[in-house]
């Protein structure tokens, strides 16, 4: 998402449309456009929500106008301010990679199965804490060499008479505490600002000042929470909510981060705070419109493939681990390590290219089947769920059986791979290598240093892949080091694509488990029907279908990798899922069940309730008026642009819910 | 620097200095109070020393009167003759009562976690008891290594958690010991005028900068302040929640502002050798445990130059010259046992300093305090097989004095040389270390039975419970 830096034109505007915002805003204080008394049909619960380590960073990146590239960014000033960035060493000597200035490596979220954003996730730590402290101190200091933030002339600011210097620092901060925390300030807030700079100014120089200043602003809870009060002014538009709570519309300020967060992950762009000003985030019809305007830029784009990685779990990538003892001849390596120096990084230097490959597969498919109007069903769930094509690298290629594009060169110049040129098997993939995608991944262990690579267009023979769940991302997920786990694949089709879920596995389960090593006597199905058999496992492996949603990936190892054999015996995908409160699906395999789940009510229901819960931020129980609003029409029309547009217009989207006496509240 | 002179000038032959920030007097952290009272509980310490290579463990072990290796047995090391100690054991004589070394682990996990370079996801291992995360720019953990367990369990809130440390020479920057809850490494500090900064430096000479960052977070505290009436009770005590952990970063700071100890008047001086590196660094630990600044210490013993224990005749270069040919070159064999003797001399520098030191609980600061010394590494081979940490200290738990053998029967193959075994594994490996450094956070007052993974499959599918202390330690 490369944005140019704006001009100094563009930097009076921001200032002008600071000014307006300010002003519009003090005349819509006060109003209330619908004094139309309904029953809304809200979340259960609003819980305040912190930006998460994506939206801090993106948030911070847009306030600071600086590009989506870290190596174009400025070099930071040398101030003092910021803490030194931890970069770690090489090995034995070698060089230590670089940390770059953006984005800043928070921890990740706890998050609720696999979602960031999500309230309950969000479990503050001292950890964490100290983090977001550091992270304010970095990016204070840029703000000092950031095109957006001086309304005085940059250049000339430390050496201007003090009044003015004085002067420019005010109103530079509060125009960056105003963008910061999404909304204008009060007056007390304006003077606890001012306030601010009155002692930071105090200590050293007038820049370390000024960043402590902005240091200040960026830790504040306006910027680091989205902060939801509801417009009191208009509480006559929803008396109470459908489930009898008391509820309140968002304010527009509040509304326009929502829709910022929710459609782009990043804070309101211009656009956004203007309607905000006038008043016109009220209306469903103003808020489709925006929404429509919104889906139409590329952080919409990005802000859904992010809510697909998440969905499908591919934001995980790195606790892939296919055994090298194992999986080693496959990208024609050794299968034990050599013990020298040479041999060290061999394994995890060619894995992490593969997860990189994987992941940027993962997010090109979702790009491809939502938004290329050339692929069947394209915007669709049926397009997620049954599209044949892909897209393969070098380092990806043996996973498809594809031989290898080009020959791997290892850091330090070592080769491997089966050899050099592509060797392409037309049974396993037709590849387009006059288009590409060129991503970067990064070698680790032995040297670390960023590497390019292309990823090429490809579809795949009829009956071998269907959508994301034959994504070799998703199926290495669900695997051991050694064998596929059926249990952990069936386990995550049910409870993300299906919405069903299992209670905790007893004590006993995980030594109950077949071993994860070599075994020709018998297949991987056998022994994990065998393990799962007994009464107190029947329950959830076989009655809710956890195995039989799993063995139907039966054809696919723990890399993705496709196969007709297990071991000595062919294998065996077929079974019968029967999903709750569904007809039973016969099915022969993995692309036999994913083509039928598309015609589930319930898959198409869960997916609408994934995408509200993580609109939401919490759970939305099952009996939500606005949710079954909203899989009625999904599944009429299955069409994910138009389930986005849905759910900003919604009543649960727009309003809040006040918290009663039972959950805390008055 | 000599080291009488370098705890000269740390103050430990001086007078008392008292320092404080001054504070401001609408400050969130004043309000919350100076320096922590001194707690009921009785302070315990701890110190992880990880040194590269592991040992060579032919010379290391012990044998005396041909004890029968298939069983398990231990010896009182308070009555063994010194001319009886191995060569790479030898030098910690001197606190042989103090001493737990333990001659029955393996890294086995580690054996498990093979797909990468042996030195990281041993260190990983080592020190974590989890798996290896390489998906990173640097080999990550997938747990919290032992000092940060233990840290979150008896830190002072007002002080440093733990101090991250590393000896650096030949290039090799200490390797890292510390992982956060993250997985991702603690920062090492290999300059002793900069740990002495860490420890003493807010207080003896106050950065201005420090009230600026305490300024911005009272701002973000009092805009919380501000806030926090206005929303709902369930909002409220989200807001709360973080505050208060702000409030506690901020009391933090101020904490090591206000430091008042007798010590720290003067900074170290430039240190030239390896040696007076790790004095320099052992003294500081004995400052900062004196003073309670901390109470959890990691030091990262990098390579040292083959000059350093005699061997430059061989090679310069300890890792690719001699540590991987211990197996088929007696003379490097015997280099790496000069190696890891001179080591342990060091170690034993470290336990005469806290050993000379008085704690204000009474005895000296060893007596409360725990060192664990490990490696990545079970042998310079890269092998995993015979892993031989030692335990100083700690007496109020162990039952210390003793040498501890455990022979070999966990179903997991380990590598080894084939002049051990025909096709490169072992059948069987040592207990895993998991339960050793189980035993040191149970020693350290943590209720809790694993430390990293619970439990792991053998190559052949048998399944191994991690999760208990190692026998024999306590008594």
């Amino acid at each position: 998402m490369d944005r140019p830096i704006p001009t100094p034109i563009d930097r009076t505007g921001l200032t002008a449309l600071c000014m307006f915002v300010l002003t519009v805003a003090a005349l819509h204080s006060g109003c209330a456009e619908n004094d139309e008394v309904k029953q809304v049909a809200t979340a259960p619960t609003s819980p305040l929500i912190a930006l998460t380590p994506t939206q801090f960073n993106n948030t911070v990146r847009d306030l600071l106008v600086l590009p989506a590239d870290p190596s174009q960014w400025p070099s930071r000033p040398d101030i003092g301010v910021a803490p030194e960035l931890s970069a770690g060493g090489g090995i034995f000597g070698s060089k230590a990679p670089t940390a770059p200035p953006w984005p800043y490596a928070f921890p990740p979220e706890a998050g609720i199965d696999g979602f960031e954003g999500m309230a309950k996730g969000q479990v503050p730590s001292s950890y964490a804490i100290e983090q977001l402290q550091k992270a304010a101190r970095h990016y204070a200091t840029f703000a000092l060499v950031s095109p957006a933030f001086f309304t005085c002339d940059a250049e000339k600011w430390e050496a201007s008479a003090e009044a003015d210097r004085d002067t420019c620092a005010k109103d530079s901060l509060t125009r960056f505490a105003l963008r910061a925390w999404r909304r204008p300030l009060t007056k007390a807030e304006t003077e606890r600002l001012t306030a601010l700079w009155a002692a930071t100014k105090l200590i050293g120089t007038p820049k370390q000042g000024l960043a402590l200043a902005v240091s200040g602003i960026l830790q504040a809870p306006s910027f680091i929470f989205r902060v939801e009060r509801g417009d009191a002014t208009r509480s006559a538009e929803a008396a109470k909510t459908a489930a009898g709570a008391k509820a309140l519309p968002l304010s527009d300020w509040e509304m326009a981060s929502r829709l910022s967060y929710y459609l782009w992950n990043t804070m309101p762009d211009p656009a956004l705070f203007a309607a905000a000003a006038q008043g016109k985030l009220r209306t469903s019809a103003d808020i489709e419109a925006q929404t429509r305007r919104m889906l139409d830029d590329p952080r919409a784009k990005a802000a859904l493939v992010h809510f697909h990685h998440q969905w499908l779990g591919t934001n995980q990538l790195h606790r892939i681990s296919p055994a090298r003892r194992i999986y080693g001849p496959l990208f024609g390596i050794d299968p034990v390590p050599p013990l020298d120096t040479t041999g060290d990084g061999e394994w995890p230097g060619l894995m992490n290219p593969v997860r990189r490959s994987f992941e940027l597969e993962t997010e090109l498919f979702v790009s491809k089947a939502l938004f290329d109007k050339t692929v069947p069903h394209t915007g669709t769930l049926t397009a997620l769920l049954t599209g044949d094509y892909g897209y393969v690298s070098k380092y990806s290629a043996p996973v498809y059986g594809v031989g290898t594009c080009d020959s791997v060169t290892y850091p330090g110049g070592k080769t491997g791979g089966k050899g050099t040129g592509c060797t392409i098997d037309p049974k396993m993939v037709d590849l387009d290598p006059d288009k590409a995608t060129t991503g970067t991944a990064r070698f680790v262990a032995a040297v670390s240093t960023q590497s390019t690579f292309d990823l090429h267009p490809a579809t795949f023979p009829k009956g071998q892949r269907a959508g994301v769940l034959t994504l070799p991302s998703v199926l290495a997920l669900g695997a051991h080091a050694v064998h596929p786990s059926p249990i952990k694949r069936g386990q995550r089709l049910l409870e993300r694509v299906a919405c069903v879920h299992f209670s905790p596995p007893p004590p006993t389960a995980e030594a109950a488990a077949p071993p994860d090593a070599p075994d020709d006597a018998s297949t991987n199905r056998e022994r994990t029907a065998l393990a799962t058999k007994p009464p107190g496992c029947a329950g959830c492996h076989e009655k809710q279908g956890m195995n039989a949603a799993g063995f139907a990936f039966e054809h696919y190892d723990s890399f993705g990798h496709w196969r007709a054999k297990d071991g000595a015996k062919a294998v065996d995908a077929s079974g019968t899922l029967t999903l709750p409160g569904e007809p039973a699906i016969t099915f022969k395999d993995g692309v036999d069940l994913a083509n039928q789940l598309t015609k589930s009510p319930r898959v198409q229901g869960c997916y609408v309730q994934q995408h509200l819960r993580y609109a939401a931020g919490v759970e939305i129980p099952e009996d939500n008026p606005t949710l079954l609003t909203l899989q009625k029409r999904f599944r009429s029309n299955d069409n994910v642009v138009e389930l986005l547009v849905a759910i900003t217009g919604s009543d649960l989207f727009r309003y809040r819910t006040i918290a009663t006496a039972a959950q805390g509240g008055k | 620097m000599k080291r009488r002179d370098f705890l000269r000038v740390l103050g430990f032959a001086g007078g008392a200095v008292g320092v404080g920030a001054g504070l401001g007097t609408a400050s969130l952290v004043r309000a919350v109070g100076g320096a922590e009272a001194g707690t009921k509980a009785p302070i315990r310490r701890l110190i992880v020393l990880s040194h590269c290579h592991g040992w060579t463990y032919d010379s290391w072990k012990m044998r005396p009167d041909g004890l029968d290796v298939t069983k398990p047995w231990n010896i009182d090391l308070t009555k063994l003759p010194k001319d009886q100690w191995s060569k790479p054991l030898a030098p910690l004589f001197e606190h042989r009562q103090r001493l737990l070394p333990i001659d029955a682990l393996s890294l086995a996990t580690a054996e498990l976690d093979m797909d990468g370079n042996r030195h990281d996801t041993g260190w990983v291992h080592a020190w974590t008891g989890g798996n290896v995360d390489f998906s990173g720019a640097e080999a990550g953990a997938t747990h919290l290594s032992i000092d940060q367990m233990v840290a979150a369990h008896v830190a002072r809130t007002d002080r440093l958690p733990s101090i991250e440390m590393s000896i650096n020479d030949s290039g090799e920057p200490g390797r890292p010991v510390s992982y956060d809850s993250k997985g991702a490494r603690l920062p090492l500090e290999g300059d002793p005028l900069k740990v002495w900064q860490r420890i003493f430096g807010p207080s003896s000479s106050p950065n201005p900068l420090t009230k600026g960052h305490r300024e911005a977070m009272d701002y973000a505290w009092n805009e919380f302040a501000a806030l926090s009436p206005h929303l709902d009770p369930s909002q409220r005590n989200r807001l709360e929640g973080h505050y208060d952990l702000v409030h506690r970063l901020g009391k933090r700071l101020e904490g090591m502002a206000s430091l008042s100890c007798d010590a720290a008047t003067k900074a170290p001086g430039a240190t030239a050798t390896y040696d007076e590196r790790f004095d320099a660094m052992a003294d500081l630990i004995g400052a900062a445990f004196s003073c309670d600044v901390t109470r959890v210490a990691t030091l990262s013993m990098g390579e040292m130059k083959t000059k350093e224990f005699g061997a430059d005749h061989i090679s310069d270069n300890v890792h690719k010259g001699i540590a991987h040919s211990i197996y088929d070159s007696p003379e490097k064999h015997g280099a790496m046992t000069n190696y890891i003797h001179r080591h342990a001399g060091q170690v034993a520098r470290l336990v005469k300093v806290l050993s000379d030191l008085p704690d204000p609980q009474g005895g000296s600061v060893m007596d409360h305090t725990l060192i664990a010394w490990g490696s990545e590494l079970a042998d310079p081979w890269h092998g995993y097989w015979h892993y031989c940490p030692v335990l100083i200290g700690g007496g109020w738990h162990f039952k210390p004095g003793r040498y501890i053998y455990q022979p070999h029967e966990t179903p997991i193959e380990m590598m080894v040389p084939t002049k051990y075994s025909d096709n490169g594994f072992t059948k069987v490996s040592g207990v895993p270390h998991q339960r050793y450094l189980v035993s040191v956070a149970q020693a350290m007052g943590l209720s809790t039975d694993r430390v990293g993974l619970h439990a792991v499959q053998g190559q052949r599918g048998d399944r191994v419970e991690l999760n208990k202390p190692l026998g024999g330690l306590v008594g």
